[in-house]
């Protein structure tokens, strides 16, 4: 999956608790928990706008685009690829 | 719970309520079906009057004898238990819709069962009536027993409405696939 959920970095850095953030976003845990692991199929703006609410934090911050590794490319490769990859 | 959620919630409390109530109406009419058809038999000096009027069939109750109205009334339960299973399967998705589980795999289940009922039902009826009208004109005098083929607009309009139903279910698995992939979206 391209997009990269990265709530636990955010969670770790506010020190909140999975519970915490559930019940201040009005999503049970086991939601949180599915969205933490990006097994979900996508995430209404409300949930996010709550999110970024409770962690005070700005969407980019909890979601990240890891394009998938092209047939016989390989993830370092995109890697320097991205890195690099706009001097203009 | 944001202003947007209120209005769901009345609405789903809305539906519990109606569909409790048409639960406990599809559970009266189960047992109904005997009673009331086994009540057109033990009664039938009542009801040959009627059967004269509306079809033409003569039926002297004095040679209608209680062999005649058992298999009359084993005749009138082919549709009749049909019609049982149709107002069961209703009263199973009324009982879901109650619960809130409006696009579960059962629900659709008791639809298409549903329909498939009406179905078979726009097809026993006209057939039982026909095998009825033999049965009970056969012990008349030669000349006036009868075997009567009658296909009324409500057969028509059962048969119309089992196929509509059939076809719902199938739109009906549709609308599970969206809610089930509505249901991955946080």
């Amino acid at each position: 999956m391209p997009i990269i959920v990265n709530l636990d970095v955010m969670l770790a850095r506010r020190k909140m608790r999975s519970k915490e953030l559930a019940e201040r976003v009005g999503i049970t845990e086991a939601n949180l928990s599915l969205l933490k692991n990006g097994r979900v199929k996508g995430v209404r703006f409300g949930t996010l706008e709550a999110i970024c609410a409770a962690l005070q934090c700005q969407p980019g911050d909890i979601l990240e685009y890891r394009p998938e590794p092209a047939d016989g490319a390989d993830e370092a490769t995109i890697g320097k690829t991205t890195a690099g990859g706009d001097d203009g | 719970m944001n202003p947007d959620e209120q209005p769901r919630t009345a609405a789903a409390q809305r539906i519990a309520r109606r569909s409790r109530d048409l639960a406990r109406l599809a559970t009266v009419l189960v047992p109904l079906v005997p009673v009331g058809v086994a009540w057109v038999w033990i009664r039938f000096e009542q009801f040959a009057p009627v059967l004269t009027a509306t079809a033409g069939v003569v039926a002297d109750p004095a040679r209608v004898t209680p062999l005649v109205r058992f298999g009359g009334f084993g005749l009138n339960m082919v549709p009749g238990a049909i019609a049982m299973y149709g107002f069961w399967r209703l009263r199973r998705l009324f009982g879901l819709f109650a619960a809130g589980q409006y696009f579960s795999a059962e629900a659709i289940r008791c639809v298409r069962g549903f329909g498939l009922a009406a179905l078979a039902y726009g097809v026993a009826a006209p057939v039982a009536r026909l095998l009825i009208t033999l049965l009970v004109t056969f012990s008349n005098p030669p000349g006036e027993r009868l075997l009567l083929i009658r296909i009324s607009s409500d057969d028509l309009a059962i048969l119309f409405l089992g196929g509509a139903f059939y076809v719902i279910a199938w739109v009906w698995t549709r609308a599970k696939e969206i809610s089930d992939e509505n249901a991955q979206i946080v």
